[in-house]
């Protein structure tokens, strides 16, 4: 049977199973490839999957092998591969890094030593070991949305750990006056490398560092006058201080506090409770604010992204106020706000609904003050006071990507530690931003979209075929 | 022109064309005769590279249809049996198509309004294909071959499911095209390839088994002389007068026509003119010869002849007879008395 | 190649087929656009484009399933294929039309671009990266459907067919289905190459890096070769049908 047809036949053959093998062989090559260099682009504005310069000058500085495990049990997932997505660019960029996995469950002994830790992370978390170094990132944190700058931020933490020069600074939380500690807070905090630590003023002194940083989240119980001085002291050596006030705690019972506020520094938190319903987000007690030019917010306004607040007490700078005292309003409310005095009515939608009495907006719901003091030395001191109306750092506003508190958090963080210059976004964020319109804009849209352009579509392609059928 | 060299089709096991050979020379109009299933549309498609022949050649104007099959279907119109139209488009929107996907290069408004003109669908130009009668879309399917002007035209049976007004209307649109046309017309209507063709392929079952003019066919077929004639008289005292004659086979009556006439088919041996015989004979026995015509074996005689007599029963369809009555010469009558005479004959 | 896929393009909009695959296509897309990124009420279109991908189980049968199988049916396909061109060009210009139409859907839902911009501050660069990886997804299953169109006459076995493959495309990027785990021992190699394999053709991980706004070398060739598979498949089995 040596004709044509099985000639053609034969060939046609070879050139098809040639064609798949190919194909299926060159995907190999490259996906194998990928794994070990860059062969992508990224379009996204932060160029969120990349490594920040900031994780490349650390990544550098490493000159002794680094472990890192991926902690799995038996399943491939989607946490996993975004963690390695994350650590392929590290092992791209150092030779001493080494990733690989271990399996929990089938291959417990090279972990043994670590286990009591490890069975309280989740799948696919990290085991990073230098030397008798280790460390862990537990991918129970690993948030949905900026899953991947957390690993980023995680990762590049611990091992600018692992490096002998790595500096420790403390953030003090007071405690003793019934403060509402936002987990997420802290839990951000550590990750980007900070040291937290509580700091009962009762029986403690304020820190003795100069830039050190004293945080007085929603306290329920008043300060004593002492603790007052103390504060004032710590203040006047260079200090720094942050008060979130919410209007659920400690309203009306924080005489001394609110006492020294107004005379000294000419702050005023008024006990009422802010509503913003033009900017109130659906189904939540969240409010977006307007940011006020500062070094601090600019970079904010820059990336357009919204600082949310929940319920908040208006803040008023009194004209009277020490001349050495500058303040500015860093977040504001919008012009058509109110506040209403009765915080119980923060409650349902009914219920804040504007009334007669009601005060009318714009309020300031973030202020931060400057006081400049001459040291006995003749030196200048500048301690700087935030005061917030409202608990910006929720956990769900922290982990919200639409919100930028954790970027107002960290860059006023930044700020009073004196870097002023140096300013950054420390959380990449995955992209995208808020939206801002009204239901019956998102329905208008709804009909328009869903509805009203494909059905004419639909009937422009009828309508011509109708017409061409009687030709 | 066309070279074919030992076509074979193979589908599977069933062989739908066995070793074919012929050619053909430019400018030839050649019918192509079969039975339903002889393979003629296997390999219509095969020269115009629809299909791949399991072996063998095709050379167009010395392409072959495999090795250069473009510039090979460059020089064929091919119109198959069920015209490939688009029911979506307009005859314009369709022609138009057409010659961009032959790539011609004339002047296209010139080029399509010709042969609108010689097939006559100038007044359906903006109809939706869809809506034509089924002559229009035969037509149309004509038009779309004749684009690009090809030297050959390959037309599977072109006349089949028309009416017989259009039948007419079509064949003289093709005897026409035979003036500046190499054409291979494929059917199985016998009177269709005698009306149109110079010459005559008969395939049987894949098998080539007869291939000529019409009229050479007819002769070498058959050596016989038959005759028709009409004499004035009773049939008795006729066969009296005729059987004494040594050179007839045999004779056999058809009965009265005409008053007071028989008619009669006379079979005379080979190389003997029996005619003169015949007309002294009758002279002779004072019965008056009112017509004396020799009767040239038909395409159907020698379809019959070729194929065998099983499948020629089921090539005739209907429409062969009900046709004859537009078309010239052979009465369907007489296809069936001859076969009632080859039985006598076989009972002589 | 260029009247093939002018022929097509104008078929696509001469009958309702073309209108009628633009409309689900809008359809379907501004749905998962008002649910996903007008309901959150954010401009990151990564979740959109992830879950996006889905519409085209039932979008692309509508645009594929008549390619060949129309032409078979009907016998125009001896038009074609006695036509002075060749095979591929036929199925080339054939694709590209369906390409067109499927580009053309693809720009107008780049209207949800503008929209967002309104409201807040879309990242477009991004955006379009994303578009782009749909659309480059939505050319593959095309050239799919079309070789599902070629091997049948008829069109609702290829547009049925088409729809069952891109479900389970679909399907098995979502289900994460673990062959190493059940073939152990000796089959533990078949096991991780099941693994490998259902991986390669998990449509969602090739789309993955696109949906995050980076173009990656690896999904881009990864669609455009296979694209390019079935399209050669589509000419082969065009071309041995003539030997059948």
């Amino acid at each position: 049977m040596n004709n044509r047809k099985t000639k053609y036949s034969l060939n046609s053959k070879v050139f098809i199973v040639g064609a798949v093998l190919i194909v299926l062989l060159l995907n190999a090559i490259l996906i194998s490839l990928n794994d070990k260099i860059s062969l992508e682009l990224d379009f996204t504005k932060d160029k969120i999957f990349a490594l920040t310069t900031e994780s490349k000058e650390i990544v550098d500085k490493i000159n002794e092998p680094v472990d890192i495990i991926i902690l799995t049990a038996g399943e491939e997932s989607e946490t996993i591969s975004m963690v390695k997505n994350v650590l392929d660019k590290y092992t791209q960029r150092s030779k001493q890094i080494n990733v690989r996995e271990v399996d929990v469950v089938k291959n417990p002994t090279e972990i043994q030593a670590y286990m009591e830790d490890i069975v309280q992370l989740g799948v696919g978390s990290l085991l990073m070991k230098q030397g008798d170094q280790h460390a862990f990132v537990d991918a129970n944190d690993y948030f949905s949305q900026d899953g991947y700058s957390y690993i980023e931020r995680s990762v590049t933490t611990k091992l600018a750990s692992f490096l002998d020069d790595a500096e420790e600074s403390t953030i003090y939380f007071t405690t003793g006056h019934g403060e509402q500690l936002s987990k997420n807070y802290t839990k951000v905090l550590e990750m980007v490398g900070y040291t937290i630590e509580l700091l009962d003023t009762m029986t403690v002194d304020f820190p003795e560092e100069e830039d050190a940083i004293v945080i007085i989240s929603a306290p329920d119980v008043d300060f004593s006058l002492d603790e007052i001085n103390k504060m004032d002291a710590f203040l006047d050596r260079g200090g720094n201080v942050q008060i979130y006030f919410d209007p659920f705690y400690g309203s009306g019972n924080l005489e001394n506090l609110q006492a020294y506020l107004s005379d000294d520094w000419g702050i005023a938190r008024n006990s009422n409770v802010v509503i913003d319903t033009g900017r109130m987000i659906e189904n939540s007690s969240y409010m977006f604010g307007n940011l006020n030019e500062h070094e601090i917010t600019n970079p904010i306004m820059n990336i357009n992204k919204g600082v949310g607040y929940g319920p908040a007490n208006s803040l008023e700078i009194l004209v009277e106020r020490p001349a050495s005292v500058t303040v500015s309003p860093l977040l504001s409310t919008s012009s058509s706000s109110y506040a209403k005095d009765d915080v119980s009515l923060f409650t349902s939608k009914e219920s804040i609904k504007k009334a007669a009495g009601d005060q009318t907006g714009p309020f300031d719901v973030l202020l931060l003050a400057n006081r400049q003091v001459n040291a006995e030395d003749n030196s200048l001191k500048i301690g700087s006071l935030l005061v917030s109306g409202s608990v910006l750092v929720f956990d769900s506003l922290t982990t919200d990507t639409r919100f930028a508190n954790e970027d107002l958090m960290l860059n006023t963080i930044k700020w009073m530690e004196g870097n002023q210059n140096s300013i950054t976004i420390r959380a990449k964020e995955l992209p995208g931003g808020q939206m801002v319109f009204s239901k019956t804009q998102f329905w208008t849209w709804f009909v328009v979209l869903v509805v009203v352009i494909p059905l004419i579509t639909l009937l422009l392609g009828i309508i011509t075929y109708v017409k061409r059928r009687y030709r | 022109m066309i070279e074919i060299k030992n076509l074979t089709k193979k589908y599977g096991k069933h062989i739908a064309i066995d070793s074919i050979s012929f050619s053909i020379k430019k400018g030839e109009i050649v019918g192509f005769l079969g039975p339903n299933g002889a393979g003629k549309s296997t390999t219509m498609n095969i020269l115009t590279g629809y299909l791949s022949a399991t072996d063998g050649t095709v050379t167009i104007d010395g392409f072959d249809i495999l090795d250069n099959p473009v510039e090979a279907k460059r020089k064929i119109g091919y119109l198959p049996e069920l015209p490939p139209l688009y029911t979506d488009m307009t005859v314009r929107e369709y022609l138009d198509f057409v010659y961009d996907l032959k790539g011609v290069t004339e002047d296209r408004e010139k080029h399509i309004k010709k042969i609108c003109d010689t097939v006559k669908i100038t007044d359906v130009l903006d109809r939706l294909i869809a809506n034509l009668s089924k002559g229009y879309k035969q037509r149309v399917g004509l038009a779309q071959a004749l684009i690009g002007n090809p030297e050959v035209l390959i037309l599977d049976e072109p006349t089949v499911g028309l009416d017989p007004k259009q039948i007419i209307e079509i064949r003289s649109v093709i005897k026409q095209l035979g003036r500046e046309h190499t054409v291979i017309l494929s059917s199985h209507i016998l009177q269709e390839v005698n009306a149109i063709c110079e010459r005559v392929i008969i395939i049987d079952k894949g098998h080539l088994v007869a291939g000529d003019t019409p009229e050479n066919l007819g002769k070498s077929i058959s050596n016989e002389n038959k005759f028709q004639l009409r004499v004035a008289g009773d049939e008795r005292s006729i066969l009296d007068a005729l059987e004494p004659i040594s050179g007839i086979k045999y004779i056999k009556s058809l009965g009265r026509k005409e008053a007071g006439s028989i008619d009669f088919v006379v079979e005379a041996e080979p190389n003997v003119d029996v005619r003169p015989l015949i007309f002294n004979a009758l002279a002779a026995a004072k019965l008056p010869m009112l017509s004396l015509q020799t009767m040239d074996m038909s395409l159907e005689d020698i379809f019959l002849e070729v194929t065998n007599g099983a499948t020629s029963a089921s090539t005739m369809p209907d429409i062969a007879n009900e046709e004859i009555e537009f078309i010239e010469p052979v009465s369907g009558k007489a296809v069936q008395t001859e076969e009632g005479g080859s039985d006598n004959e076989g009972n002589l | 190649m260029k009247a093939i896929y002018k022929r097509e393009l104008n078929a696509y909009f001469k009958t309702p087929i073309g209108c009628i695959f633009l409309s689900a296509f809008i359809f379907f897309s501004s749905l998962f656009f008002v649910l996903i990124n007008m309901n959150s009420m954010h401009t990151s279109m990564t979740n959109y484009f992830s879950n996006v991908s889905l519409m085209f189980v039932f979008v692309i049968p509508i645009l594929t399933m008549r390619l060949f199988s129309e032409e078979r049916k009907n016998k125009t396909d001896q038009l074609l294929l006695t036509a002075p061109i060749k095979v591929t060009d036929i199925v080339l210009g054939k694709f590209l039309a369906a390409g067109t139409v499927l580009l053309i859907g693809t720009v107008i839902t780049t209207l949800f671009l503008p929209i967002m911009n309104f409201y807040g501050s879309p990242d477009i660069a991004e955006s379009l990266i994303g578009y782009l990886g749909i659309f480059l997804l939505g050319l593959l299953f095309v050239s799919l459907g079309m070789f599902l169109s070629s091997i049948t006459e008829s069109q609702v076995i290829a547009a049925i067919s088409t729809l069952v493959v891109i479900f389970f495309l679909w399907f098995v990027g979502n289900m994460n289905l673990q062959f190493s785990t059940i073939l152990t021992g000796i089959f533990s190699w078949l096991g991780a190459f099941l693994d490998w394999f259902m991986n390669f053709i998990s449509i969602n991980n090739r789309l993955y890096d696109f949906t995050l706004g980076t173009l990656n070398i690896v999904p881009l060739f990864y669609f455009i070769s296979l694209t390019a598979l079935f399209v050669f498949l589509t000419v082969s089995v065009i071309e041995r049908r003539r030997w059948k």
